[in-house]
């Protein structure tokens, strides 16, 4: 249902759309990269420890 | 901890305010008596095109920062990226709200208007910004030849605009009547376009400290990417001097990995 | 200093002369490019004539790209740049060198592209001086912005397909005034006191200081 004029709309849509979608895309990105992060020190330890 | 709790509450306190503009906006402010509900538009687009601007002077103020050596760090050059890639965005969407705007306002998707020409030549501009930094290189020559790029585009921005108002000014005797200049703003529609400008910039902050966080989260994976490369490279090659060690006899051996382990350092 | 510009430039000239990349690719690449805009427009005279000067600048710079590319391909490959560095010459001096350079091989080109649109879309100049002076301004500021980006841009992998997304945005300015000093100097309203011509040189002397200051920083790896 066209509510306005269908202009509006679809500037309210694109500007709320792609801000929602960078803005998901960036927790996404954070998130998959804390997710890297946190093995690393562990494996980091257990390849040192024999050398100690 | 405490960056992450305050980009939280901006985040929602970006995420109340934008939907409070969606609701004065839409429904509670009243139709615009010259351009009907068009007007409507007001509440974002002048809003977002200024986020843009907003957002390239931190992106140069940052790669000025990054290139004077005494305030010279890391976290300038991700602040500049962070930045510039949420004001392309909005760049984007300053184009895209005034283009839907234009088509009933003037009849046409585009016009060549000063602004929204400027608008379109930074958009460029700054898409080129970013693919100049994904050329592969260290990250201390991308930061310098990135910064630089900023500061040119920077300078380049006034003449562009200076430029393109010329053109249009001189060409045709009008140039086309700019958003929201033929239509009184008053009371209820005043205060809502206020608030979009709040909205919207407190939008940029959180995506720019988000953008900036997960470029440093970045450049840590690579660092631990790479650390790790490196260990299991001397792993390998304890192995093998291992080997040569038992071949070899023990004296030689014990030596090598000295010399090893201090490469590793 | 400036004995070191001309050995820098003297350089670049000769193995331009050389080679003849400029005379042999980049000046037959301008005149097919010509050649296309009139089949584009349909050979209406009078169209031809209006869009000369713009179709002269966009040639022009479209094809200044290949000579841009080429002249930071030459200090790129086998580390020439080293070399000079280590000579002890100021970038600064490797600067306004290759810019003397490139400047003698656009000038070829311009020189070129001129005959080309004077012959195909029968354009006519009016003021020679307004389009000569507007032409030297605008080639020094394309040089200068080109070498600068071209130097950032520099990498083995991406960098000549990246340069004129880089550089064209930037020059807009000068398209839009040089294309207006020569459509005044034709419609014979054009006099040296011509506005564009102020913005162009304008344009011309800030990237000329911002090329000189930054080529340095640009090149250093």
């Amino acid at each position: 249902m066209i509510l306005l004029n269908g202009y509006v709309e679809a500037g309210y849509g694109a500007v709320i759309g792609a801000l929602g979608a960078y803005g998901a895309w960036l927790l996404v990105r954070g998130a998959r990269l804390k997710r890297a992060l946190v093995p690393a020190p562990v494996e980091q330890e257990r390849h040192q420890k024999p050398k100690d | 901890m405490s960056t992450r709790v305050i980009r939280g509450i901006i985040g929602f306190t970006a995420l109340g305010l934008v939907a409070a503009t969606v609701v004065m906006g839409l429904f509670v402010t009243p139709p615009d008596a010259v351009q009907g509900n068009l007007a409507r538009l007001l509440y974002v687009h002048p809003p977002v095109a200024w986020v843009a601007y907003l957002a390239y002077g931190v992106t140069s103020i940052a790669s000025a920062l990054y290139l004077w050596r005494p305030t010279r760090s890391r976290r300038w050059d991700q602040l500049a990226v962070a930045s510039a890639e949420v004001g392309v965005v909005f760049t984007g969407l300053t184009l895209v709200t005034g283009s839907i705007w234009g088509r009933p306002a003037w009849g046409v998707w585009w016009t060549w208007d000063a602004r929204l020409t400027t608008t379109a030549i930074l958009f460029v501009l700054y898409l080129g910004y970013l693919a100049l930094r994904r050329i592969p290189t260290s990250r201390e020559t991308r930061a310098r030849r990135s910064a630089i790029a900023a500061l040119i585009a920077f300078i380049d921005v006034p003449i562009v605009h200076e430029s393109v108002v010329w053109w249009r000014t001189l060409h045709q005797g009008a140039t086309v009547a700019s958003l929201g200049t033929n239509s009184k703003i008053h009371g209820i529609m005043a205060w809502t376009l206020l608030l979009g400008f709040v909205a919207f910039t407190f939008v940029y902050f959180w995506m720019t400290m988000l953008r900036f966080q997960v470029e440093r989260l970045a450049e840590q994976v690579e660092d631990e990417e790479f650390k790790n490369w490196e260990l299991e490279r001397a792993a390998e090659s304890e192995i093998s001097s291992g080997a040569i060690a038992t071949l070899l006899g023990d004296g030689i051996g014990d030596r090598d990995d000295t010399l090893i382990e201090h490469k590793v350092r | 200093m400036i004995g070191h510009i001309l050995a820098v430039a003297k350089k670049d000239i000769l193995i331009e002369y050389r080679s003849k990349v400029a005379l042999n690719e980049v000046v037959p690449f301008a005149l097919a490019v010509l050649l296309l805009f009139g089949f584009a427009l349909d050979t209406q005279a009078k169209v031809l004539v209006e869009i000369a000067p713009g179709v002269f600048w966009v040639v022009v710079l479209f094809s200044s790209l290949y000579l841009i590319s080429r002249s930071l391909r030459l200090e790129r490959d086998n580390g020439a740049i080293d070399g000079l560095a280590l000579l002890g010459i100021d970038p600064i001096a490797i600067f306004f060198g290759k810019l003397l350079a490139l400047f003698v091989a656009m000038t070829v080109l311009e020189v070129a592209a001129a005959a080309g649109i004077f012959v195909l879309f029968s354009a006519n100049l009016g003021s020679l001086l307004l389009v000569t002076v507007s032409a030297v301004a605008a080639t020094i500021g394309i040089g200068s912005v080109g070498l600068v980006y071209g130097a950032l841009a520099s990498s083995e992998q991406v960098g000549e397909s990246l340069l004129p997304l880089l550089v064209l945005p930037l020059l807009a300015p000068i398209v839009i005034a040089a294309t207006k000093c020569w459509s005044d100097a034709s419609g014979g309203h054009g006099g040296i006191y011509d506005p564009w011509l102020k913005l162009v040189v304008v344009f011309s002397v800030v990237f000329l200081a911002v090329g000189a200051v930054s080529f340095g920083a640009a090149l250093e790896d």
